[in-house]
């Protein structure tokens, strides 16, 4: 064994380590190079602030998509119960401001609701989860619309400081100007969402039943698993995120807008799918997403700084989209050989 | 003998089999009764062949998709085929028909094209369809709105309009168009090799290359075909609308998969059919057309068309069990 780590030159090491480091890292990695190479402004405190609040309910809803990939499922639903949380919450607040935290509570509800009859659709009557969760989407879709055709309401203005709020800034000898932040709610959201996510996933049975039944579900179930549970459950999952993000977003817009979560379901999959999770289940991390996550936003920060037209985003997350799939196919072809 | 043939009966009748695609038309014809029975009036034929006429374009759309259901795949980039087709062929006609045949053969290209790289992509790569039709469509959006810069401009010229809201005697010129591409859709999957190799394929893969299918390359005519089908419905509405928008594909690509499952078809590969195509087109223009009727808004009918797509995706895959 000691031999064998000796003959290897510390080149190869680092190759190897290298090579186990997801696409969406080197992405983000060298896409923050050039627009911090290319742009003054880009390293600066109110350009990171925006590009984390905006990027915010992307990584918020994400971590429920990767979820249901883990199992080998997808959630479709994901952008309509966004825009339903905006507008429950946009239209309750308006009429009874004073009932905000109550409001809130109801969006959870509604979220645990929805993930339950999705759960109970794929994970108990095993319905394909492509279709299932389309077919309850397009009917969240319409109750949204029902509740409110165009974009209206008004949330408190509590409420809109959980979005737009910041910590601090505060003293700080070692740093550069002596001060640090101040630190956007939208930061400390993201980071502890994605620390008890991981924790849950990698140090939980309930996450390690995760990645057993999307890594072979036939097993996981004769070894004992209630794989009907554990699929139930992460589509619960996946809505309350979904909810928590539609929360998000309305505090940022301040109102409720029936279409507004629309882009939000495919940006979560391109998030996964770069992130390195599988979409045959069993195989991702969050973290990996939450690179993507950012990949993603710094992308569109730096085509606003350039003048470039925002049109050319569709064009280049597409390419982006396949393109890592693609490397994913040439990394696993070469470990194969 | 005889008391023991009569025990079978029930059981006999059990093991009828009717095909998926035949129920569809069975609940085409059920929704039709119960709109009679509602008023009469629904069953005027100028109302009915105006339903039929909203649902041409989503039936051909539902052709293309069949076919890459059938080889398990799936395409969610074929609304946006719509849309890019809709604001190229504005521009380009400006409203008139003096270059309609080189603005037909660029559209149809868009889709070839589009197909021809969404089925390399997934042979070759080995990558889900769902992500690369996924990339295709975020790709050719960006290609509408750069070339549109935003701001779609130009008109549909009298021939396409003609295709989108003219009639040939009584009947809607886009059901013409709907009904030949149905049959020759129908010919091709039933009729020739190609049609025998796409079900083997998608049925088992391997096994059909071990036979010695060029298993890829049926794969990639698979999606070409949905691309053609998706430039010839962009065609068709954006003869009905009259000029170039940004949103004319909107919603299309999910909607052709429920035209496509609620016809029978199977998200599993190796089974589906293009007559239960067009009757799921069908059905769902019948059931938005008679919700309207009764006075039930737009809101409504989306959640019955969700309702309606859980329920067909249930009952499909329960007939699937027992049969087994």
């Amino acid at each position: 064994m000691a031999t064998l780590a000796q003959s290897q030159s510390p080149v190869r090491r680092v190759t190897r380590v290298l090579g186990r480091i997801g696409p969406a890292y080197y992405a983000l990695f060298f896409l923050v190079m050039i627009a911090a190479a290319s742009q003054d402004r880009f390293l600066t405190g109110p350009t990171l602030t925006n590009l984390v609040r905006n990027s915010a309910v992307l990584g918020i809803v994400t971590i429920g998509q990767i979820a249901t990939m883990l199992v080998a499922g997808i959630d479709l639903s994901i952008g309509p119960v966004i825009s339903l949380t905006t507008v429950i919450a946009a239209v309750s607040m308006e009429s009874n401001p004073e009932a905000a935290p109550g409001i809130v509570a109801l969006c959870l509800l509604v979220g645990l609701l929805i993930g339950a009859i999705n759960g109970f659709g794929v994970g108990v009557l095993r319905l394909n989860p492509l279709i299932f969760t389309l077919a309850t989407g397009t009917a969240i879709q319409g109750l949204t619309l029902h509740l409110l055709y165009s974009p209206g309401g008004l949330v408190t203005r509590d409420f809109r400081e959980l979005s737009r709020g910041a910590l601090g800034p505060f003293d700080c000898s070692f740093c550069p100007g002596g001060v640090v932040g101040p630190i956007p709610y939208a930061a400390i959201y993201l980071l502890v969402l994605y620390l008890v996510g991981t924790w849950v996933l990698k140090r939980t049975s309930f996450g390690l039943a995760v990645y057993a039944v999307g890594g072979n579900e036939q097993s996981a179930r004769l070894s004992g698993l209630r794989t009907e549970r554990v699929k139930l459950s992460v589509y619960v999952i996946s809505s309350v995120f979904a909810v928590l993000g539609g929360l998000f977003l309305a505090s940022r817009i301040g109102s409720g807008d029936p279409l507004v979560g629309d882009p939000y379901t495919l940006d979560s999959i391109t998030a996964g799918v770069l992130g390195g999770t599988s979409l045959f289940g069993g195989v991702g991390d969050l973290w990996g997403g939450l690179a993507a996550v950012f990949t993603l936003g710094v992308l569109s920060t730096m085509l606003n700084f350039n003048n470039v037209s925002p049109f050319y985003q569709f064009i280049i997350k597409g390419v982006i989209l396949i393109g890592a799939l693609a490397v994913g196919y040439l990394r696993t072809r070469g470990r194969n050989q | 003998m005889t008391a023991k043939s009569v025990e079978n009966a029930p059981r006999r009748l059990q093991h009828i089999h009717i095909p998926p695609a035949a129920i569809v038309w069975i609940a085409v014809i059920l929704l039709l009764l119960v709109a009679r029975a509602v008023s009469a009036s629904f069953w005027e034929v100028s109302h009915l062949l105006n339903v039929a006429r909203q649902a041409s374009a989503l039936g051909i759309l539902a052709i293309g998709q069949t076919y890459v259901l059938i080889t398990g795949g799936i395409d969610l980039s074929n609304a946006m085929v719509v849309t890019l087709v809709n604001v190229v062929a504005a521009t380009l006609l400006r409203g008139s028909d003096e270059q309609l045949g080189p603005v037909v053969l660029i559209c149809l290209a868009i889709g070839l094209v589009a197909g021809l790289v969404n089925g390399t992509l997934i042979t070759r790569l080995k990558v889900p369809p769902l992500v690369v039709t996924l990339g295709m469509f975020s790709i050719l959006q960006g290609i509408a709105y750069v070339y549109t810069n935003g701001a779609p401009r130009g008109d549909i010229s009298p021939a396409l309009e003609f295709v989108g809201t003219g009639f040939v005697g009584p009947i809607p010129t886009a059901v013409i168009f709907w009904i030949a591409l149905t049959i020759i859709g129908v010919v091709i999957l039933q009729r020739t090799i190609y049609g025998r190799q796409l079900y083997a394929v998608g049925g088992n893969e391997k096994a059909s290359r071990l036979s010695g299918v060029h298993t890829n390359r049926v794969v990639v005519i698979a999606y070409i075909v949905s691309g053609l089908t998706a430039a010839i419905a962009g065609l068709i509405l954006s003869g009905y609308v009259g000029t170039g928008t940004l949103t004319l594909g909107d919603g299309r690509n999910l909607d052709s998969i429920a035209a496509a499952v609620v016809g029978g078809t199977s998200l599993a590969g190796g089974s589906g059919s293009v007559v239960g195509a067009a009757g799921g087109a069908l059905f769902l223009a019948l059931l938005f057309s008679f919700l309207r009727f009764i006075g039930w808004p737009y809101t409504i009918q989306l959640m019955m068309q969700g309702l309606i797509l859980a329920v067909a995706v249930y009952l499909h895959v329960r007939s699937q069990r027992s049969g087994q």
